[in-house]
Order: structure tokens, then sequence, then C-alpha cells
């Protein structure tokens, strides 16, 4: 018998979540810690899984099947790939800092809190490692309910309205990814994801459906990207959400929806997304553009970098777009006499797609650590207005120095974990969609530009606002939470290699598939 | 003994590791942080000479360069590999860096003390310095993009160093915008290069240039030149360079000399074959114009500039100039010659007008005056500087820049032309420079009150920490320029080894069927008198205005004379306000309009279904209540009036829903049998709507209201 | 002469009609201790749901036709115990405060349930209408039961003469069928439209309105748009234990003897009761959630939701043949079964406690009494269809099935009105969890209501988390309908 090691650590935060409600309410010290030490059951074994996880096999590992409801061919089915594993530990990693960072700072209703997170934490493992879609749906829609009620009781003025919008919003795309499983099933007599890309194939021989279908998982990914226009719901969330909560809600949840991109839209529908490439690209350069305009546009340092977060995921979705696009266009004259043109076309998206996951893993430890800082700051000065700060970097020169490395690492600095993310999506896409990556490439500029003058300038430099002497710098705590992070940062920056080897082979093995379902690639 | 040559990936690795120990380790020691910064600069300069005296042994270098390579990550079906790489250029810019470096590490030992944030200015010059050296040793366009970005990072941090003051802190922020816009198209280049090629590798691009379209190479090259044109702040660009000064001066030293500048330069000379590849493209003419108007373009500004950094930065702009031009005309040699000449004399100018700032705390030039006495050492330093910029032999400069000339005259008249006006220009503002600030009287002493005494400050020289580095550049100036005589040169060529600077250099790229004659002193014997007597007529009408009659305290400037040209000049040619105006103004009006946009319209489509939502339910209830309950109970009200007199027995509603219900069920059944049933019967329904809305119900009818 | 067999048959019937008369004869003898009655009935549903079970593997008619022995009638004679089991745990506590007479109150309900059986196999016209009729006079009582109570009676005088109004028309139409037809039976009803030497048979304009007044009677019960104005009257009304009961009990059984008639009697109609059901279906689940979305008092908005529910289910009936169809229903209802009541027993216990049904009053209540709130949160997740609860699982089935059967947009129709229910669903949620407590801070739940809770609460975690035994007890209930053409 072999240890079922996704179950556990899918599982283990839900039973956590359950015990810590034995816990008597007035032991807040007990329950934090003990909701850590929880959460530290899936770090290590997510930690584990990376390790052992053979990237030259490639293909589902640590699998797992039962029958589970046998009357609608429903399984439990569930397994990892180059895709899942840096996702799953990603979200042990953010949910453990997320529940230390609070075990300081949150100071009412800790049991309901505690217990919330592990919840959050089951359903978002619980989509990395689903290969059924029951399984899948079940916890795509379990994610929903803990965050909105993160929200909506230790969120700020507007929660209400931002908890519900959040939850409304996204549940409003998924219901439709809801009716286009039931009708992949109806079609396939099947649920389980892997046969439905691999084997069955619906639709194949009906476009109209398969663009339905598409369309339908398409609306619930994007708008939980939150792809353009889709977006909207995403600042104000995060401006309401506890620190925590937004960690988690740029970290992973947002992280959903790419990875429903990568492991259900484009190798389940490939004909439909190559035919829809070019609006899904256009949306976005959309969110690349408009996104980094926007956010250049906000005084309130967490809507700013909510919005810088529109404009990272819309690399990663560029990526995808790329890649789903047959031939190159605009270098194509020039490219018939380059040695190998068709190994090159795949390598390019392979590596756009690379880049998407690398991308995805990044903004998770950058924008995470953002979110973090902002909290950090927001403990001490009570206000998020850029105005209202300057000169901050001569009073807490360790804060200044993380969030500066943290602002750098977002403006894809090379180096630092964006910018190799950032280089494999453009460098995968400008041969394939030259226009339209060109122009998002200016994005690049946008983002440096409002991180360097609204962060950094008006947070940092400057003389110093009187109103701020005496700030204290980072405590012990913020620190240990910030550092693994800015560890990432660095090492992911400087050699990617463990976290790409894995990728690649799961990328590279989506086009030995998709290449036979639609005779495409 | 070319193993040696195996550790050229030590030389950008020292100075990053004393970056690291000074941020984790010895920050809170000052001085430990600074000898840690000197001694892995030091480090790197023993590896980077030892490396340079093998690479100058190896005869066959050029033609087999060395590599050092590691894999770096997995793409696609291949790998994608990086590493460093020694071939003469390599060999070269390796001497002139870590040299320069050393001595400005030094130099700030001195210059920096007292500053509270000592130790961490050593840890940004160390990184500053690791990323130059990862730069001029990369063998691939990563690596060299990575240096890129980190000097870029480095010189952010270094000019906003004094990041209390706005103006450093603007003038960071500004260099760092400013050096990306190229930098993001040096990007697409380097993309659409390894696309291409499938390598980002030198050697194998290089070795792969034939099988990309020209048109498409043309396009590259001036991705790749706009990177440089960015880096080393040629025109329009160049706006960056100037607001740098905000920064300690060892950093503009350092900017100026050895590294930032000197990468753009480094990075079209490095791709050279590229440029060389479309023959008659016009990519190399476009280096070359940019080039040569900037020269001029910045030298004009000088002119008229006060700050004594602010001259010194345009001249440093113009300076690039002459090695952009140089290189679009075909001057490879010439232009790293100058490369390398410049770095020294303009370190030494830089840190010789440190070293005045240092004692008269102002930048003004007009408040200077009569140093030549206080100052002995660094007068006599400086002046070296100034003439080895102005062209005067023997110093430095002046081969560098006669090298540069000659190559333009036999390539382009019209850059030739442009270049030996700029030699005029440059002449007569150093002069300038030198005379407003030690010759004549001394035009301001500073006063200062402690406890009610009230003291004169008297400028004195500078401590030797500071005045070592000066003398060493000195006579580095006095030296350098013998490496790249003319072999026919009189008397020097001969004796000094028949020009080996160009011998080394000009077979870099011999591999790639690209090799660099020098041009015989006998064929720029013209050129060379007419650039010496333009110099010389330059320093001449400095010592005529400036000189001559030295100007006292308070005097405006002889050239203010040049009334609306004086002001031009003064206000840059109001390239600045002309940005502020169209671009950053444009952008931040761009991302305001769909700030509110996204609030407005894109949220506003969100918050318009929700609230639709909630209307169209409000109106159901409404419906409920008015048309369902009520409606009826209109036709109650109307059985009411009718029957006016008799009283009601049972309350109204329930006869209106039991109404409504036959109605609705003949009107289903209508639905099934035809439609002109359902049209009649949709007539009486809406018939008995309108009676609702004639005959208002009572509140005491709204369920909603009892509960 | 009904023979031994036929008596054993009618177990469940004559086991309800024995405890019936049971309690309104010992309630003259027990005068203070009622609550004895109201455990006697609870006993006697679990009886008759042993009863009940062993006739599923039964398929027949008895009594000349009039009653049906099949698994579908057991389902549904399952799920009125069950509704009334659940329904008495959470009376005993509420009413022994409110009415001096609860013998008679826990008759009556047993009797209700009665009715339901019946309906729920009957398979004549003639036994419809009377088992319509049982269960609409019990229903009349129940809802004005508190006759000190002015809501309660009007409630009451409402329910009783909207009721009979339709059932006048459903009457109307059953003669109209009888007419055509010649026969009362519902197979004999089916073979005679098929006939076609029946002249009358092909007589369109007869035929389509009489099914429409016989579908107003069951439309009545299910309250269905536009024959729902007397639910939320008649649940503000009510005593909360009765309305509970009404939002499921009266609702099963119409569904049950909805599809027994549209599939036995009028599959020959069925491309035009197909169209009017989907043009119902879409108005009620749209009607009932938008007008919830505006109440205040949570008794009528669960009535509002109750009216959407039904919609929700109607997919299930629309799509009859596909394999998700007719299970699909089934399963709903259970679902729905636990789920509603849950939510309801939930306000039982509110009301109880506080004497409010206002929303505002559930304000903090997780801080009040955190196991109420949580129930109701996983009743509410239910209710808006989100996993893993068997309110999901049963919406997967009916849109399922709509999809299935081709009919793309009344599942979308579906899915997003099940968006917009989650706003109000969660609006009390809202209240509950964001919003500062009042006092008294501490909410002690009785005994029996705690019990009626956790078991809805159980039954509607575990249909969303293993539901293999409920699909395969669904599907095999509808064996017989699943059958047919």
């Amino acid at each position: 018998m072999t240890i079922p090691y996704l179950s556990l650590i899918t599982l283990a935060p839900l039973a956590g979540a359950i015990l810590s409600l034995f816990i008597p309410r007035q032991r807040e010290g007990a329950i934090k810690w003990f909701s850590i030490l929880v959460s530290l059951v899936p770090l290590a074994l997510s930690a584990y899984l990376w390790v052992s996880y053979d990237a030259t096999l490639g293909g589902p590992q640590f699998e797992e099947r039962y029958d589970w409801i046998p009357a609608i061919n429903v399984e439990y089915r569930m397994g990892v790939d180059g895709l899942s594993v840096p996702l799953i530990f990603l979200t042990a990693l953010l949910t453990t800092l997320s529940l230390y960072y609070s075990a300081f700072t949150i100071q009412e209703r800790i049991k309901e809190y505690c217990a919330l997170f592990l919840l959050l934490e089951t359903g978002m493992i619980g989509v990395f490692t689903s290969l059924n879609y029951f399984l899948f749906y079940i916890f795509w829609e379990v994610g929903l309910v803990p965050m909105y009620f993160i929200i909506g009781v230790w969120g700020g003025p507007r929660r209400e309205y931002a908890a519900i919008k959040f939850f409304l919003y996204t549940l409003a795309g998924s219901v439709l990814m809801l009716l286009a499983i039931l009708a992949m099933f109806f079609a396939k007599g099947s649920f389980d994801i892997l046969r439905l890309q691999q084997e069955l194939r619906p639709f194949t021989d009906d476009f109209f459906l398969q663009s339905l279908a598409f369309w339908a998982f398409f609306l619930a990914f994007a708008i939980k990207v939150p792809l353009w226009p889709f977006h909207t719901w995403l600042p104000d969330a995060h401006v309401e959400a506890p620190t925590a909560g937004s960690v988690l809600l740029a970290g992973i949840l947002l992280k959903l929806g790419g990875y429903g991109f990568f492991r259900i839209l484009l190798p389940t529908f490939p004909q439909a997304f190559h035919t829809f490439a070019i609006p899904i690209a256009l949306m976005a350069l959309m969110s690349i553009v408009y996104g980094a305009l926007v956010s250049m546009a906000q005084w309130d340092l967490k809507k700013l970098i909510a919005y810088s977060s529109v404009n990272h995921m819309g690399y990663v979705i560029l990526g995808l777009a790329a890649a789903a696009l047959l031939t190159p266009v605009g270098l194509a004259a020039g490219s018939s006499a380059a040695p190998a043109a068709a190994t090159e076309i795949l390598n390019s998206k392979v590596m756009a797609l690379n880049g998407g996951v690398l991308e995805m893993f990044n903004h998770g430890v950058i924008t995470g650590g953002m979110f973090f800082l902002v909290g950090i700051i927001y403990e001490r000065t009570h206000t998020r207005q850029l105005r209202e700060f300057g000169g901050l970097g001569s009073q807490i020169p360790l804060y200044y120095a993380v969030m500066t490395t943290t602002a750098l690492a977002s403006l894809g600095l090379p180096g630092l974990a964006g910018f190799v993310s950032e280089f494999l999506i453009f460098r995968g896409s400008l041969p394939l969609i030259t226009p339209i990556a060109v122009i998002a490439i200016s994005g690049i500029l946008i983002t440096a530009a409002f991180l360097l003058w609204k962060v950094i300038q008006l947070m940092f430099l400057g003389p110093l606002n009187a109103k701020w002497t005496g700030l204290p710098d980072m405590d012990r705590f913020e620190l240990i939470t910030m550092a693994p992070l800015i560890f990432l940062m660095v090492l992911f920056g400087l050699y990617p290699a463990p976290i790409l080897t894995m990728v690649n082979k799961a990328m590279s093995d989506l086009f030995s598939i998709v290449p036979v379902v639609a005779g495409l690639f | 003994m070319p193993e040696i040559l195996s550790l050229v990936w030590l030389v950008p690795v020292f100075p990053l590791l004393a970056f690291a120990a000074i941020v984790f380790l010895t920050h809170p020691d000052n001085q430990l942080s600074a000898w840690t910064a000197i001694a892995g600069i030091g480090l790197s300069t023993l590896v980077g000479l030892a490396i340079f005296a093998t690479a100058l042994g190896m005869p066959t270098l050029a033609e087999k360069p060395f590599h050092v390579t590691f894999p770096w990550i997995p793409t696609g079906t291949t790998q994608l590999t990086l590493g460093f790489m020694v071939d003469p250029l390599t060999a070269v810019m390796l001497a002139m860096v870590t040299v320069v470096c050393t001595a400005i590490f030094v130099y700030s030992q001195g210059y920096m003390d007292k500053d509270p944030r000592y130790a961490r200015f050593f840890a940004y010059i160390s990184l500053f310095a690791s990323g130059m050296l990862g730069l001029v040793t990369a063998d691939n366009l990563l690596i060299l993009y990575l240096s890129w970005e980190i000097m870029g990072l480095c010189s952010y941090l270094l000019i906003g160093f004094w990041f209390e003051r706005p103006a450093a802190a603007n003038a960071a922020k500004k260099a760092f915008l400013t050096t990306r816009v190229g930098d993001v198209l040096l990007f697409i280049g380097l993309i659409i290069l390894y696309f291409q090629t499938g390598s980002l590798s030198f050697e194998d691009i290089f070795s792969q240039l034939a099988f990309i379209s020209a048109p498409l190479l043309v396009i590259v090259g001036l991705l790749i030149f706009a990177g440089a044109v960015g880096k080393s702040a040629q025109f329009p660009l160049h706006v960056w360079l100037p607001d740098a000064m905000e920064g300690p001066t060892p950093v503009s030293a350092l900017i100026h000399a050895a590294t930032m500048v000197a990468a753009g330069v480094y990075l079209v000379a490095r791709t050279y074959p590229l440029f060389a590849a479309v023959q008659e493209g016009p990519a190399l003419l476009w280096v070359g114009g940019i080039g040569a108007f900037t020269a001029l373009f910045a030298a004009s500004i000088a002119v008229a500039q006060n700050d004594i950094k602010r001259v010194l930065a345009y001249s440093t702009i113009s300076q690039l100039g002459y090695m952009m031009a140089a290189l679009g005309v075909g001057g490879f040699v010439a232009s790293i010659f100058h490369l390398i000449t410049h770095a020294f004399f303009k370190a030494l100018l830089f840190l010789g007008a440190g070293s005045v700032i240092h004692a008269m705390h102002t930048n003004d030039m007009f408040e200077m005056g009569g140093l030549r006495r206080r100052m002995p050492i660094t007068f006599w330093t400086l002046t070296a500087g100034a003439l080895a910029l102005a062209g005067i032999p023997p110093f430095a400069g002046f081969w560098s820049k006669d090298e540069i000339l000659a190559e333009a005259f036999l390539h382009n008249p019209l850059i030739w032309l442009v270049l030996t006006l700029t030699g005029l220009v440059t002449a007569f503002y150093i002069a300038r420079l030198i005379f407003l600030t030690f010759f004549g009287p001394e035009r301001r002493r500073e006063v200062r009150e402690v406890e009610g005494t009230r003291f004169t400050l008297i400028p004195h020289e500078s401590p030797r920490v500071m005045t070592a580095p000066l003398a060493f550049l000195a006579s580095m100036v006095l030296l350098v320029g013998l490496a790249g005589v003319p072999a026919d040169f009189p008397v020097l060529g001969p004796l000094l080894g028949s020009n080996p600077f160009h011998h080394f250099l000009g077979q870099n790229f011999a591999r790639f069927g690209i090799e660099f004659e020098a041009i015989p002193f006998d064929a720029s014997v013209s050129v060379l008198n007419t650039s010496l007597a333009a110099a010389l007529l330059g320093l001449f009408i400095g010592w005529w205005l400036y000189g001559r009659q030295p100007l006292r305290q308070a005097q405006p400037d002889p050239l203010e004379r040049l009334g609306p040209i004086h002001k031009l000049l003064k206000n840059k040619y109001y390239v600045d306000e002309l940005y502020n105006a169209t671009l950053v103004r444009g952008l931040v009006r761009l991302s305001e309009g769909l700030g509110s946009f996204d609030l407005r319209v894109i949220d506003g489509l969100v918050n318009l279904a929700g609230r639709g939502t909630a209307a169209f339910s409000e109106l159901n209830r409404l419906f409920d209540v008015y048309v369902v309950d009520g409606a009826v109970n209109g036709v109650g009200s109307l059985t009411r009036w009718l029957g006016r007199g008799l009283r009601e027995i049972q309350t109204g509603q329930v006869q209106n829903y039991l109404l409504v219900l036959a109605l609705s069920t003949l009107l289903l059944a209508a639905v099934l049998i035809n439609v002109l049933f359902t049209l009649i019967a949709i007539l009486v329904i809406a018939g008995v709507t309108t009676l609702v809305w004639v005959l208002q119900p009572s509140v005491e009818d709204r369920p909603e209201e009892r509960a | 002469m009904p023979d031994l067999e036929t008596l054993q048959l009618l177990g469940p019937e004559l086991a309800l009609t024995g405890i019936a008369l049971l309690i309104f004869v010992l309630d003259l003898f027990l005068k203070r201790r009622e609550d004895i009655l109201g455990w006697l009935a609870l006993a006697g549903m679990i009886a008759t749901v042993l009863i009940s079970l062993p006739l599923a593997i039964q398929s027949r008619t008895i009594l000349s036709g009039m009653l049906a022995v099949d698994p579908l009638a057991v389902y549904f004679k399952i799920i009125a115990a069950l509704t009334t089991a659940l329904v008495l745990m959470a009376s005993v506590d509420y009413l022994r405060t409110r009415s001096a007479y609860r013998g008679e109150f826990y008759g009556l309900m047993v009797l209700a349930t009665l009715s339901m059986t019946l309906l729920a196999a009957s398979t004549d016209l003639i036994m419809i209408f009377i088992s319509l009729e049982f269960l609409s006079l019990t229903s009349y009582v129940l809802v004005g039961y508190l006759r000190h109570d002015w809501l309660s009676t009007e409630g009451g005088l409402k329910y009783l003469l909207y009721g009979a109004v339709t059932t006048a028309i459903t009457l109307y139409g059953m003669s109209l069928v009888y007419g055509v037809t010649g026969s009362t039976s519902l197979e004999a009803i089916a073979q005679a439209l098929a006939d076609p030497a029946n002249p009358m048979a092909q007589n369109q304009a007869i035929l389509l309105p009489s099914l429409i007044f016989v579908l107003a009677g069951f439309a009545f019960k299910i309250s269905l748009v536009p024959f729902h104005q007397w639910t939320p009257d008649a649940y503000e009304g009510a005593p909360i234990p009765v309305a509970a009961f009404l939002s499921v009990g009266p609702k099963a059984a119409g569904f049950a003897i909805l599809l027994r008639t549209l599939l036995v009697a009028f599959p020959s109609l069925q491309v035009d009761w197909i169209a009017v059901l989907s043009g119902i279906a879409v108005v009620t689940m749209t009607f009932g959630n938008l007008v919830a979305i505006q109440q205040r008092n949570i008794k009528r908005l669960l009535a509002y939701s109750s009216i959407s529910q039904a919609g929700y289910i109607l997919l299930g009936v629309i799509a009859f043949w596909v394999g998700f169809g007719t299970p699909g229903v089934l399963i709903y209802v259970l679902a729905y079964l636990f789920t509603n009541l849950g939510a309801f027993i939930v306000v039982v216990a509110f009301s109880h406690l506080t004497g409010s049904d206002d929303i505002h009053d559930y304000a903090g209540l997780v801080r009040r009494a955190p196991f109420l709130a949580l129930a109701l949160v996983v009743f509410f997740m239910s209710l808006a269809g989100i996993p893993p609860t068997g309110g999901f699982l049963g919406k997967l089935y009916v849109f399922g099935a709509a999809i299935q059967a081709g009919f793309w947009p009344l599942a979308v129709a579906g899915v997003l009105n099940s968006v917009v229910s989650l706003y109000y669903y969660f609006g009390v949620v809202r209240q509950m969890f964001f919003l500062p407590p009042k006092p008294p801070l501490s909410l002690p739940v009785p005994r029996a209501l705690l019990a009626a809770i956790v078991i809805s609460l159980a039954g509607t975690l575990i249909m969303g988390i293993y539901p293999q035994p409920f699909i395969e007890l669904a599907t095999d209930s509808v064996a017989i309908v699943g059958q047919l053409p």
C-alpha cells in the first residue's frame, strides 16, 4: 500500500480545520500554533513531491484512483505533474506564511480565521491535485466560501460589498463551466480530465459545441485569472481583504484560473483555442497594458498592486494564446530559411507555456510578498494612501530594502524571478504573435514606471514626512515571513532550472498529446 | 598559461560576493565594509589583469576565443546554455574596467567619509562593478542583458543615494526609466535573435547571421542600437545622464567613465558582426549619424552650463557620441580605443571635480575661482584630464580622437566635419571649466556659524586617499594613449611597437571575416592638423573669454551676450520640457483616464448588472404586489366603487388572487390553442394592469409592509 | 373485498391511519402531556418508512387500479414520512409555548402524511383528486392552526379559498379528460389518446385546455408561477413547522403525481406540455429568485426561494426521458427535503428562541448560536447548489438533464438563477457573520430541534459527499416510468 500523498496534502488542512473547532475559543495561542502546525504538513509533503517528482518521466505521478460514484462514472482521481507540483508547493508555502503572519496580527475571531484558512487551503490544493472534473469542481467551488468569509469578516470598510461581489462574480463564471463539464460527460460518458483530452476528445466533430464548451470554461477561468475585462472584482476584493487574505487571493486564487487554462482549456479544446487565440491574445494585451496603466492611476497602495496583478496575469494568458496559434506571424518571411523552423516553432510554444507557468509561480511569490508588505506598513500607519507617505527610506531602511527588492522582482528586473518568466513568455510569443507581443512589452515599461514612481519614490524617497518619525522598522516575525519569498525571488531569478525542468516536461508533453487531437500542431 | 582564462567567471563574482557580504554580514561596520568592497574589486583586478596579460600573449585568441559554459534552463527540446568568454575585446575592457573601478573605490573611501550610509554605498558600487564586469565577460546576450539591467538598477540606487533630496530621487527614477526604454527595445532584439538562431550565445548568433533575412537584421541592429542609445545616453535618450549628477561624485565617475555609459558602446562593439553583416544597410549609418549628432549637440549644451559636474556630464554624452560615430563609420578599434582613454581621463575629470566640490561645498563654477594655489594636485591632474579631453598631444585623448577623425574622414566626411567642429567646442568648454575654477579671484567664501562664532571656511587640498587616485589616473592619461600610436608616427610609432593596441583588437572578429586595418599616419596627417588647430582655437577662445580677464564675483557669464542662443543652450534645447509636456504628462493623463474608465465603465457595467438585477427584482416584487395582488385589487376597488354602499364580506385580496389564477390558467390554455386567443388574453391582462395604475392600491394591502 | 395481500400492500397507509386515530383518541385522555403524542407520531413515521421499504420490489396496482404499489410510490412515501418526521421533531418545542391543543396538530400532521402517500400512489384521476383534496384540507387547517394569530388565520383562509378554486379548475379539467377518453385511469387515458380511431383524442382544442386545467391543480401544490400567490402569505402566516412542511411535503407529492400523470397518461401530448412547463420553469425560478431578493422576513424569503427551487426541479420533469431527467427529480426532491427542512428548522429554532423572523435580527448569529449559523450556511450553500452538498447533486442532475435533452437555454437560465439566488441566501449569511450580534449572546437550542438540524445537515452533506447510494435509489425508483417512450 503506497502512501496517499496527494490526499494527505489536500485533506490534512480540512482535518485540521475540523479539529481546530474543538479547541476552546479562549485558547487563542493554541489555535494559532495548531493551525500553523497543520499547515506544515502539506508544506513538507509538497516539498517532498517536488524533490521526488521524476521530471524525466513526466505525466501524472503519485496517482490515486478509487471508484467514487460509479453510477455516473465518477472516480476519485488525483495526480500531479510538472504543472501542478510547483503550484501546490506555492499554495502550501503561502498558506503557512499567511497563518504565521496572521498569528501576530489578527486579534479577533481567531478560531474561525484559522479554520477558514485551512479550509481554503484544501480547496486550493484540491483544484491542483484533482484529475476528475467532479472532484475538480467541488474543490473549485469550495474555495470560494472561505474567501468570502475572510473578506467579509476581517476585511476593510467596504468588505461586504467586496465579499459578495467576489463570490457572485466568480460563481457566475464557474456555473457555466459546470454546464460544459456536464455536456462533455453526456457526450463521452466520463468526468476524467485527462482521458477526455487524450482519448475521448469531446466535440471534435462539432465545432459549434466545442466553441460553446470552450467559452464556458474560458469565462470561468478568465474571471478567476482575471483577464480584462472581467477583472473589476479583483481590486475591490484585494483592497478590502485582510493582509493574509490578499496574499492568498493574489498568490493562489488567481492561479486557479491560470491553471485551468493550462490543465483544461488548451489540451481539451485545442481547435477552439486555436481559432480564438487572437481575440484572447488581445484580451491579454489589454490586461497587460491597460492593467499597468490603471495601476499607475491608483493612489491606494493595495489597489495599485491589485491592478498590477491584472497586468502580470495578462502575460500568462499572452503566452497561452501564442502557444495556441499555429503559424508564426510577421516573422514568417525570414524564418523559412532558418534552421529547423518547425522545431523552433514548437520550442517557442513550449517556452511561452513554460514562461506562463513560471510567471504564475513567480507572481504568487512576488505579489504575495507585496501584499504582506502592504499589510506590514498598514499595521503601522493605518493608511495605504501613497500621498501620505514620503521619505520612509531613512526611517525604516529594512522595510525599504525588502520592498524595493520585491518591487524590482515585480517589474521584471533580470536576476530576480519575474524576469525569467517574462523573458520566456516574450521569447515564446514574439515570433508567434509579433505585433501583439511587441505592444505588450511596453507593459514592462509602464510597470517599471509606476512601481518606481508611485511605490518606491512616493513612499520612501524625498524628505521624511514628519508624521512618521519614530516609525518602527520590520519586526522579526515580519522578516521571517518575507525571507522565504525573497529567497525564492533570487533563487529562481538566477537559476530557475529546478522548477523549469519539471514544467518544461509537462508543457512539452502537452504538445505530444495535442497534435493528435486536432491534427493542428 | 592559458589556464588563467578559465577563471574569467570569477571576475564578476568577486564584487558580487563583496556585495552579498556587505549586505548580510559587514554592514554595521563602515570600514570593514569599505575594505570588503575594495578587496572584491582588487581580486577582480588581479584576475582581470592576469587575463589581460595572458591574452596579450595569445595570438590565436581572436581566432578561438575562450569559453566557459554551463547549462541554465531547458527550453522545449533544447537546453539554454550560458557562459563567459575571453577574446581581445573582453581582455581590453577587463583591464580598463577593473583598474578604473579600483581607483574609484579607493577614492570613495575618502569621499564618502562620514556619510551615514557608508556601508550601503560600497555594497551598491560593488554590485555595480559586478554588473559591468559580467557585461564584458558574458559570452551570450542573456548574461549581458542581466548585467546590463543590474547596472541600471545600481545606477538607480546610486543616483538616488541621497534620496532625501527630491532632485536625487527624481533623477534616479528618470535614469532608470529612460534607459529602460532602450532596454526594452534591446530585449526585443535579443528575443528576435534567440528565435532566429535558436541560441543566445554570440558565437552561435554570429555564425548564423547568413540565415537571417537582411531587413530583419537591420531591425535587430537598430533595436540593439536603441539599447545602446539608452545606456550610453545618446540623443534622444540622453536626458537622464546630466541629472544623474545628483549622485555622489564617485558614482558619477563610475557611471561616466568605466561602467554604465561605456556599456552601450561596448554592446554595439560586441555585436559589431551583426551590424557589419548588412552591407550598405542603414543600421551603421544610424549609429554614426546619431553618434555624431549627439557629440555636437551635447558639447554645445556643455558650453552654457554653470554646474561643474553638468559640464562634465554633457561632455561625456558628447564623447560617447564620438565613440558611436566611430563605430558607425567602421572604426571599431578607434571607438574602443577612445572608450578606454576616455574612461581614464573622464574618471580623472570627475574625481578632480569631486575633489573641488569636496572642498568648496558647491557645484557652481561661478562661485569658485582661484583654487590653483589652494589645491595644486587637483589643479594639475585636472588640467591633464582637460587637455586629454581637448585632444592635445601627448595626452591619451589626442590619440584616440585622432584615430576616430581619421576613420570618419575616410568613410563619411560629413561626420568628420561635425566631429571636428565638436572638437573645437569641446576644447572651449573645458578651458572655460578650468579657468573659471582655478584662476582669478576666489569668488565666494563659505561662512559658517558655530556657537555664535563665525568661521570662514578656507578651501584646502583633499586627503591622500583622494589625491592618490587622481595622480594615478593622471599618469595613466599620459601613458595609456601611447598604446595606440600609429605605427608610422614619427619617432613614437616604431618606438612603441607599431600600434600594439590596434594589432591586438583589430583581429577580434577575424573569425567572422571582419578585420580592421589601422589608418597610417601619412594618410591622416592633415586630419590631425585640422583637429589640433580646432582644439587650440577652442582653448584660445576659452582663455580669451575667461582667462584673460578673470570674472569677478557676481559678474555674468560673457556668453550671455549671445542672448536667445545662450538661453537655448543653457536650457538644453528644452528637451526635458518637451518630454514632460508630451510623453510624461500624456502617459499620466492616459493612466488617469483609464483609471476612471475602469471604475465608471467596466466596473460600472458589472455593478449595473447587479443593480439591474436588483431593480428587476424590485420590479417583480412590485408586479407581485401591485399587479398580481393589487391588480385585481383594483378590480376589487372597482367592485367596491360600483357597489358602493354594499358591505364587503370578504377580503378583496383573495378574490384578486383567484381572478389572477383564472386569468393565468386561461392564458396558458390560450398559448396552446392559438395565437389570436393569446393576444386577446394579453389585452385583457393589459387592461387590468392599466386599471391598477389608475386605481392606486392602498398601503395596507401590501403584504410587505405588514410583515 | 380487499384480501390480505392488498392489506399488506396498503401497510403504510393503514399504519398512518392507525396512528392518527390513536393520537386523536389519546388526545382525549392526555391533557397536559401532549408532547408524548408528538413522539408517538414520530414513531409512526419511522414505522411507515420501515413498512414501505419492502414494498419497493413490487410493481402493480391495487384497489381496482386506483393505487400503484411501485418503487416510485414507495420513494415518495418515504419522502413524505421523512418530511413529517423532521417537522415533528421541530414542532414539539415550538408548539409547547404557542398552543394548548397540540394533539390535533400531531394527528393532522399524520393525516397530511397519509394524504401524501396516497397522492404519490394514485393512478386514477378520481383517486388523484381525492388525495389532492385530502392533502389540501389538512393543510388548510394546519396553516390556520394558531387560531389566535391573525396572520395564521388569514393565511389559512387564503390558502383555502385559493385551493378551492384551483380544485374546481382541476376537477373541470379531469372531467374534460374523462369526456375525451372515457376513462379516469391514467393508463386507460394513455391508451385512448394513442388510439387513432378515437376522434376526440385528436381534438386539441379540448384536450389541451383540459391538460392545463389538470396541471393547474398540481402547480398549485408545487407553487409554480403563476399559481404561487398563496405561498408567501401562507408560509408567513402558518406556524413555522407547518411552513416547513408545506415547503417540502406537498411539493414533493405534487411532483410525484405530476410525473405520474404526465408520463403515464399524457405521453402523447408531451410536445405541448414540455413547451408549457419550460416556460413555467424559467418564469418560476426567475420570479421566485428576484422577488426573494427583496424580502426582509426570512419566512417570506424561504417561501420565494422554495418557489424558485420548484422551477429548477421542473427541469428534470421537462427532460424526463433522458438518463438524468426523472432520477434528477427524485434526487433533487430528496436533497431539497434535507436542505429546505434544515433551513426551516433553523428558522424554527431561531424564532423559538428570539420570537423573530426578521432577517435583521439574525445579525451576529454566529456569536450567539454558532451551530445554527454554521448549519444555515450549509443549507444555504445547498440551496444555491454549491458543492459538496445535496443541493449541488440535485442541481447537477436537473441541469444535466436539461443539457442531455438539448435544452441548453434552460440549463443556462437555471445556473444563472442559482447565482442570483446566492445573493439573497448570503444576504442572510452576511447578517449572521459580518454584523455585530444583538443580546443575549448565548442561545441554547433545544435538543429535539438540534437533533432535527443535525439529521438534515448530515443528509445534506452525505448526499453531497457520497451520493452513490442516493443515485442508485433514485434510478431504481424510476425504473418503471423510465421505460416509457
